[in-house]
């Protein structure tokens, strides 16, 4: 329970975003990449660890702000004159939220040729705090309609993958060739509530004029999965660099207790297990130093998202373990490129660019205003400010616009056709502690 | 490391809230009064015979329509003059033998099927159980395992439950009843509420029909006689309740209470005198926020003339509108009242009626008011007819602050007197 209580408390700092999917990972904003030499290695790429000096620490604040819609269709959806007031038209979330992290660093050297940089960290890569806007205007004719008509996909998601984590880096100087690992020991708690009928539909009265609509809230769910960061790095000379990383993907079997509450039945509750799948990544990425003013870091990043094919949330009371509720996925893996510039304006002072184009997740066919990513494009600027001689700030804003995705192939039960938007921007805030 | 996680922890649950949870506690608020409505009473039958095949027709919660076939057969040979009362109770899916395949001694059913008195092929009972009936003609009558395949709830994985249907016979063609148990797979589904009427019935009351769109049915050619969906008809024609019988809780009427000369009764006033109130000048506009039983908010345009008296005491004229309605749009209801010399009042709207985009809800609703120093508030009572959410509770509360009509419409403000 007190693990539990600790990730409730984290989740509730952290982003709305459910991205990457539900990726919160950004530390170092416009920094933060495979060839990133911080405290923030133990993420990035923990082979960096051994090219830093002394001690590091670093203190990250991402702020995000999300919104998004869901337009559900009406025909498309099945919904009737009767039904479509209360299970069609527009929801929409808009929300704030800030994740914490920090991780450090010490490096000492072995000999002239060595150096070993030990590493721990606390970071939240993966959060979401999904809250649609309620209805109040709805008719209090269908007691349902007050959560939306999106509800049939989510009303309300906490979920958070908080990582205490070691690294190790060591760097062979004379080559400038560098290995990295770093264990992460993953907590997962999830939350989710969402309208649900015995049968996937959106009926609302039974043919008695009784509510049919129901609720499934799943509370307080919890994982526990330890994975790896690898990396590799390769400092040719000063100004170029070059890194790939392994982020070990997880499939989390997320335990926890369910809540069902089927139109005018009694209340049932069920052990359950819901499981939840995180892609594998690779990142390549390199550091071009093309003019003492100007450097250029490329990464691309594959993730295997595909091993997300369905969520089944199953029945632990029942030897069978018989199926509570199925959500289609059929992810596909995912490309990013990203390119990001840094040109130094004066001793103390970088000014950063960014642009990346990452393909989305989610085939249309299963999206649903839970869990859904489609292609997206970033944008960002940022700045570090060498503050004072053992102080350095790094900041950056992000504008993440995602692709409009027009739904008319659902297979989702119910289906889940219809208009759908998204739009997050980011500002992040680094302090970085060298002595 | 621990000690910046408990740093965290600390910063963060100020501010936490468990949003699912509250999500999902406050649906089952709004609909804890549809639950506790609408359970039929338990009453006898009478003892009839029940040897035969039956129709079973039933209203499962969470809405699912089930049609059953139940054969009822005597345990025993029947002796002459008695009425069976011990039956060995077969059941089958109602479309498990759907289109009907007639067979006799000389033409066998395929596929492991038997053939039935009725001259038509029987696949396998789903369940076989012995069913005894007591004296006043009720029984009940187990269906565990009752494995009900994947289409009843459009799922993947085979339905399966445990049913019992507590029966009276309440003819000889027809017993009915309530049903308890629960499905136990896919998900786990409490029954109880559950309905049930049952009817004699043979295999060739099937009758294959296609709907028609704004005509009469057809009959099936084709391909059409082996869809099940054409047959559904038949059971569907059928109620899946008994019928109400002297005696019964009658459930409540339309007019939820309507008093007998035809106008809706003002029910009594709650109680505010916890509340501090004075008299003021109310003239004007406000924005009334109100929750409905607690739980649905509501938000309406309230425009009031307050005329003092010599008294102390003064007239209060006032009309409600919708808060996105312009100025000049016809009112939503108009009162007239009196205040107090304490600034406390009563409106009676019977009748309303508040049309929004969605739908139109009409209800009978007191509401008794208190004036603040900068603000009224009150408690409401009532009854909300049109959905049928019957009377209100102690919970439905108002708050109004004055307000300009053409300005936006603020959130988040409180809707109910504050707390002493």
């Amino acid at each position: 329970m007190a693990r539990g209580t600790l990730l409730l408390a984290t989740l509730c700092a952290a982003s709305p975003a459910l991205g990457n999917p539900f990726s919160a990972a950004r530390y170092r904003g416009l920094m933060g990449t495979a060839v990133d030499a911080s405290g923030f290695s133990v993420y990035w790429n923990p082979a960096a660890l051994g090219t830093l000096e002394g001690v590091h620490l670093s203190l990250h604040a991402g702020g995000v702000h999300r919104d998004a819609s869901f337009d559900r269709a009406v025909e498309a959806n099945g919904e009737t004159p009767e039904t479509a007031p209360y299970n069609s038209g527009e929801g929409t979330t808009e929300a704030w939220g800030v994740v914490p992290s920090i991780a450090g660093s010490y490096t000492l050297s072995l000999g002239e040729d060595f150096g070993l940089g030990l590493g721990a960290g606390f970071y939240i890569a993966r959060a979401g705090l999904a809250n649609w806007n309620r209805h109040p205007e709805a008719s209090a004719a269908e007691p349902g309609a007050f959560d939306g008509p999106q509800r049939w996909g989510t009303i309300s998601t906490r979920l958070v993958v908080a990582t205490p984590t070691l690294a190790v880096g060591l760097t062979h100087k004379p080559t400038g060739l560098s290995l990295g690992v770093a264990p992460a020991f993953n907590l997962v708690s999830l939350s989710l509530n969402r309208a649900r009928n015995p049968d996937q539909s959106t009926t609302l009265r039974d043919v008695e004029g009784r509510i049919a609509e129901g609720r499934i809230l799943l509370e307080d769910g919890e994982a526990f999965a330890v994975t790896w960061v690898v990396g590799a790095r390769w400092d040719v000379d000063r100004d170029l660099a070059f890194a790939v990383t392994w982020h070990q993907g997880a499939d989390y079997q997320v335990e926890g207790k369910s809540f069902i509450q089927f139109g005018t039945a009694d209340e049932t509750t069920a052990n359950a297990r819901f499981p939840l799948q995180v892609a594998d990544s690779i990142r390549l990425a390199a550091k071009i130093g093309v003019t003492d003013w100007m450097t250029l870091r490329s990464e691309v990043e594959w993730a295997g998202w595909s091993r997300m094919d369905k969520q089944e949330a199953v029945n632990l009371d029942d030897p069978d373990r018989p199926v509570l509720m199925r959500i289609e996925r059929a992810f596909e893996d995912t490309l990013a490129a990203r390119l990001r510039t840094d040109f130094r304006v004066a001793e103390a002072v970088v000014i950063h660019g960014g642009l990346e184009y990452e393909t989305g997740a989610t085939p249309p066919q299963t999206h649903e205003p839970g869990l859904a990513e489609s292609d997206s494009v970033q944008i960002g600027v940022g700045g570090s400010f060498q503050l004072s001689e053992h102080l350095a700030l790094t900041t950056s804003f992000i504008v993440h616009e995602f692709v409009d995705v027009e739904v008319t192939n659902s297979i989702q039960g119910p289906p889940q056709n219809g208009l759908y938007t998204d739009h997050r921007q980011y500002l992040t805030v680094d302090l970085e502690v060298t002595l | 490391m621990r000690a910046l996680c408990l740093g965290l922890v600390a910063l963060s649950l100020a501010a936490c809230e468990d949003i699912p949870r509250k999500d999902y506690d406050d649906f089952r608020e709004r609909t804890a009064r549809a639950r506790s409505e609408g359970q039929d009473g338990e009453t006898g039958g009478s003892l009839q015979d029940l040897t035969g095949r039956w129709l079973l027709h039933a209203l499962l919660q969470g809405g699912i329509d089930l049609g059953l076939i139940v054969e009822l057969e005597p345990a025993s040979e029947p002796v002459e003059g008695e009425i069976p009362r011990v039956y060995t109770s077969r059941i089958w899916l109602w479309r498990q033998d759907i289109p009907p395949v007639a067979c006799d001694a000389g033409t066998p059913c395929p596929n492991n099927r038997t053939c039935n008195s009725y001259g038509t092929c029987d696949s396998p009972p789903l369940v076989v159980t012995t069913t005894t009936v007591n004296d006043d003609g009720t029984f009940q009558l187990i269906a565990d395992p009752l494995d009900l395949g994947t289409e009843v709830l459009n799922s993947a994985e085979p339905v399966k439950a445990r049913v019992i249907m507590n029966s009276r016979s309440t003819g000889p063609d027809n017993w009915c009843g309530d049903a308890e148990g629960s499905v136990v797979s896919p998900l786990t589904l409490n029954l109880a509420g559950s309905r049930f009427s049952a009817f004699r019935h043979v295999p060739q009351d099937w009758v294959c029909k296609v709907a028609v769109e704004d005509g009469e049915p057809r009959d099936c050619v084709g391909d059409e006689v082996a869809d099940n969906k054409n047959y559904e008809h038949v059971y569907q024609a059928l109620p899946f309740k008994c019928a109400a019988q002297p005696g019964d809780v009658e459930p409540p009427a339309p007019d939820m209470g309507v008093a007998p000369d035809g106008g809706p009764t003002r029910p009594a006033a709650p109680d505010l005198s916890a509340v501090d109130s004075m008299a003021r000048d109310l003239t004007g506009n406000w924005l009334l926020d109100a929750k409905v039983n607690g739980a649905i908010p509501l938000q309406l345009w309230l425009s009031m003339i307050y005329t003092a008296g010599v008294d102390g005491s003064a007239n209060l004229d006032g009309a409600l509108r919708s808060v996105t309605a312009s100025p000049g749009t016809p009112a939503l209801a108009t009162f007239t009242t009196t205040v107090g010399a304490d600034g406390r009042f009563e409106i009676w709207l019977p009748g309303l009626s508040i049309s929004t985009d969605l739908a139109t809800v009409q209800a009978d609703i007191l509401l008794a008011g208190a004036t603040l120093p900068d603000a009224i508030c009150g408690i409401a009572a009532g009854q909300v007819n049109q959905p049928p959410l019957g009377a209100l509770t102690e919970r439905t509360t108002f708050h109004a602050e004055p307000w300009d009509p053409t300005t936006e419409v603020p959130m988040g403000r409180p809707f109910a007197c504050p707390a002493e």
